[in-house]
């Protein structure tokens, strides 16, 4: 689920670089309490950019006779920690792309968001609540559910992003500039095939995993080593091992942050009212005008002076992104603190 | 035999067929090894004729048990269970391996892989046998024990192609020698190499 | 005494059912050969690394945000201009690399040709990106990379672990071959079963990567490693001022064209 390049608008790119570079700093500060506490991890996040990487270039055979590709973040999640699996994957990205020529460069933002922070933390979370929640065989259904659901939330997270390009950024004749498939079409085309291609992410987190618990299980890692190290104590003092289930409910509210925007976005009012007409009524949907949109035909033709379109409303579109994403973060890190409460009280 | 570095491993990457010649040819049993390989059938069939165990034995060991590892090749070859049992059993029993059945093979002893690796070979019932420094971290007890296992399955009819070090161990099994060395291959047969203390000494320095 | 079998000659017919894992040889050996001649082709354009790298992403954001004709031109022809520095055998490969991904996006980009709200430029730009990518990539070396990196004052420990991510990719990545070797010289019928082995071809592949973390530590430590990179600064030659010249040139280019 590489994105190519100049399927996203340069405001879209941005701003998912935006909301990575918190995401960086943050699993860069838990991976330097991990070297702290275990000196010769120092080397695992180069060398799981590595195995990363080869995971990603290798074709799977699969049932059937043909090959697929595994992305493996939900899996180097499970063994290295999701901090370190999100930095790792985020180095083979970077590295396909400007060595390897694979993949757009200003996309990463984006691609890493799918594939190095959704994938990874989503499946991490639902890993440790299947362990939780089923007293046996409770990792291994959280290894197979973690990739499954994991790669399926990414995909999903793909296809809205896609998805909001013609929406958002159209020339003066309506022709979407960026990705031309809008979200009725990207989200299920995205989610639809990755809940069979899922299916392979799953098993081979599963597989793996099972043959490393078996095989080797004290190099797999487990979040409360890292709880009283010196560092740690300093910077989150009482953080519990399964707080990472929380990340995973962060992620899915990630995930309708979009949908938030779509929903609040006639107060831009930039949007071209025939355009979407004539999208609507080419994908056969229900031609209904709102009535919002209606004023936007005076503010699209002051845009057509401009050769560059789609930058400056691109611009307060990115602060709209962000703030509704930080919003988002809030209220389910209050829900979060509430469940957390619940089940404290519970144990 | 040859000094390090003068393309032995390389030989038999070509021998097996994953590397191409860049000039000249081969053949196996009469017929040209690029054809052998360019149809399905013939090279599967190939590749049942020619095993090969390679330096590193990690490479090697694929399967989560030993009894997998062992019955990987055979259950391919239309075998009924029973029969892949058996030969199982009778690789298992040739090195002493039945009590790790079960065992997961990475975790085993180097010198306990090398074994699996090489019953996992053997149990394809190979023509022809390439073993890439076979006796490398072995005692010297196990390197007799394995000496003699090479020489039974030489009487057995198997053409065993072996890379060592360890000239003064198999000097007395080997048939023919081929000697890598100054940009050149040189074969001698035994009686041949016995008779040149020049060459016997060149080769002692491998 | 041997079991009686082994006095045996086999004689079976295989079932030729394929499993599509060992597609994955010419894979891993074009990559280990591509991490072993990088070197070679990168020596013979040296431009400054960082002015290199700056140059491609001013490309791709001058590319992305473009819609005017002119503009992607200009592109065009410097992009193809770069690529005449190049010798023939990469200008080959970049050629067609460009080509392969350009056919596989424009399968993907038809459909909305087809209906009508897609665009020609669109796939012009696309493979104008393409094309320059290819290139930066296909003449770049990791050192390179790792030197423009240094220069952007990215953290010594960053640049530490893209050298070893680079190292390891070749290590696993032989480790990787040789394992799918390994397999095909014992597959001698069908290859049904091949799915359940990747449990162990990535698991082992991992448990690699845990016992070379372990042994590159040691080594580091026992010989003082401190994390810091000194890398050679490159000095700015005329070739590197010409291009940071042309690039001045586009950018205003791109503006002034832009607003009319």
């Amino acid at each position: 689920m590489h994105i190519p390049e100049n399927y996203l608008s340069p405001s879209t790119c941005a701003t998912m670089f935006a909301v990575m570079a918190p995401v960086w700093y943050v699993s860069a500060k838990k991976v330097k309490v991990q070297i702290e506490k275990k000196k010769e991890t120092v080397v695992q996040l180069g060398m799981g950019a590595s195995l990363a990487f080869l995971i990603m270039m290798f074709n799977v055979p699969v049932p059937g006779g043909t090959t697929a590709h595994a992305v493996g973040s939900a899996l180097l999640a499970i063994l290295l920690g999701p901090w370190a699996a999100c930095l790792s994957v985020t180095m083979a990205l970077i590295l396909q792309a400007f060595l390897f020529g694979d993949g757009g460069i200003l996309c990463l933002g984006a691609n890493t968001f799918n594939m190095a922070f959704v994938l990874p933390f989503v499946g991490y979370g639902i890993f440790l609540l299947c362990r939780k929640i089923f007293k046996k065989h409770g990792d291994k259904i959280g290894a197979f559910a973690g990739g499954y659901i994991g790669i399926v939330c990414a995909a999903f997270m793909c296809g809205v992003e896609l998805g909001i390009q013609p929406l958002l950024f159209k020339n003066s004749h309506g022709n979407p500039l960026y990705c031309p498939y809008p979200l009725k079409i990207s989200v299920p085309a995205m989610v639809g095939a990755h809940l069979i291609i899922g299916l392979i992410e799953g098993a081979i987190t599963l597989m793996v995993y099972s043959y490393i618990k078996k095989v080797a299980p004290q190099t797999i890692y487990h979040a409360s080593d890292y709880l009283n190290t010196e560092v740690s104590k300093t910077q989150n003092s009482g953080m519990k091992v399964w707080k990472k289930a929380i990340i995973a409910i962060i992620a899915v509210a990630l995930i309708f942050t979009p949908l938030g925007l779509i929903a609040s976005a006639p107060a831009w009012g930039e949007w071209d009212a025939s355009g979407i007409l004539t999208q609507l009524r080419k994908y056969h949907l229900n031609a209904v005008v709102p009535d919002a949109f209606k004023h936007g035909q005076g503010y699209h033709a002051a845009f057509d002076g401009y050769a560059i379109p789609g930058m400056n409303h691109g611009i307060e579109a990115a602060f709209g992104y962000i703030l509704c994403g930080i919003t988002a973060i809030i209220i389910f890190l209050l829900v979060a603190k509430i469940l957390s409460a619940f089940v404290k009280s519970k144990e | 035999m040859g000094p390090n570095g003068s393309g032995k491993s390389t030989l038999f990457q070509i021998l097996e067929g994953f590397l191409k010649p860049t000039s000249g040819s081969l053949e196996f049993e009469g017929k040209d090894l690029q054809e052998l390989l360019a149809n399905e059938v013939s090279k599967k069939k190939f590749h049942q004729k020619v095993g090969i165990l390679f330096q590193n034995v990690d490479t090697q060991l694929f399967n989560s048990t030993v009894y997998d590892e062992i019955a990987f090749g055979p259950k391919q070859m239309n075998l009924s269970q029973n029969e892949v049992d058996q030969r199982v059993e009778d690789c298992l029993n040739l090195f002493n391996l039945n009590s790790m059945r079960d065992s997961v093979p990475y975790n085993l002893s180097g010198g306990e892989k090398r074994e699996v690796a090489l019953a996992s070979v053997l149990a394809l019932n190979p023509d022809v046998i390439l073993l890439d420094e076979p006796l490398v971290g072995l005692t010297r007890a196990k390197r007799n024990e394995l000496i003699e296992l090479f020489d039974k399955l030489h009487q057995a009819g198997k053409t065993i192609i072996l890379i060592t070090h360890y000239f003064q161990q198999i000097k007395d099994v080997a048939t023919d020698y081929l000697i890598f060395g100054n940009g050149e291959i040189v074969k001698k047969t035994g009686d041949e190499l016995k008779a040149d203390p020049e060459l016997i000494h060149q080769v002692e320095e491998y | 005494m041997l079991p009686h079998w082994m006095y045996e000659k086999e004689d079976y017919e295989p079932e030729i059912k394929k499993g599509g894992l060992f597609s994955n040889e010419k894979l891993l050996k074009g990559l280990l050969s591509k991490l072993h001649t990088e070197s070679k082709v990168c020596k013979k354009h040296p431009f400054h690394p960082l002015v290199y790298l700056v140059n491609i992403i001013i490309i791709s954001l001058i590319l992305c945000f473009t819609y005017n004709k002119y503009v992607i031109w200009i592109i065009g022809i410097y992009a193809a201009a770069l690529l005449l520095r190049v010798s023939n055998k990469t200008l080959l490969k970049i050629i067609k690399r460009t080509l392969g991904l350009f056919v596989l996006n424009l399968v993907l980009y038809s459909p909305s040709i087809i209906l009508g709200t897609g665009n020609y430029v669109f796939l012009i730009k696309m493979f104008l990106l393409f094309l320059s990518l290819i290139t930066y990539a296909s003449t770049t070396s990791v050192y390179d990379f790792l030197t423009a990196l240094k220069q952007l004052h990215v953290p010594d420990f960053i640049i530490f672990q893209v050298d070893i991510f680079v190292k390891h990719l070749h290590i696993l990545g032989s480790f990787l071959l040789k394992v799918v070797y390994a397999i095909e010289a014992r597959s001698v019928g069908s290859e049904k079963g091949q799915n359940k082995l990747m449990g162990t071809i990535f698991g082992n592949l991992y448990l690699e990567m845990v016992k070379f973390g372990k042994e590159l530590y040691n080594a580091l430590e026992a010989r003082a490693f401190t994390g810091k990179y000194d890398y050679m600064i490159h000095k700015l030659n005329w070739k590197d001022y010409t291009l940071i010249f042309i690039q001045a040139v586009l950018l205003v280019l791109v503006i002034l064209i832009g607003r009319g």
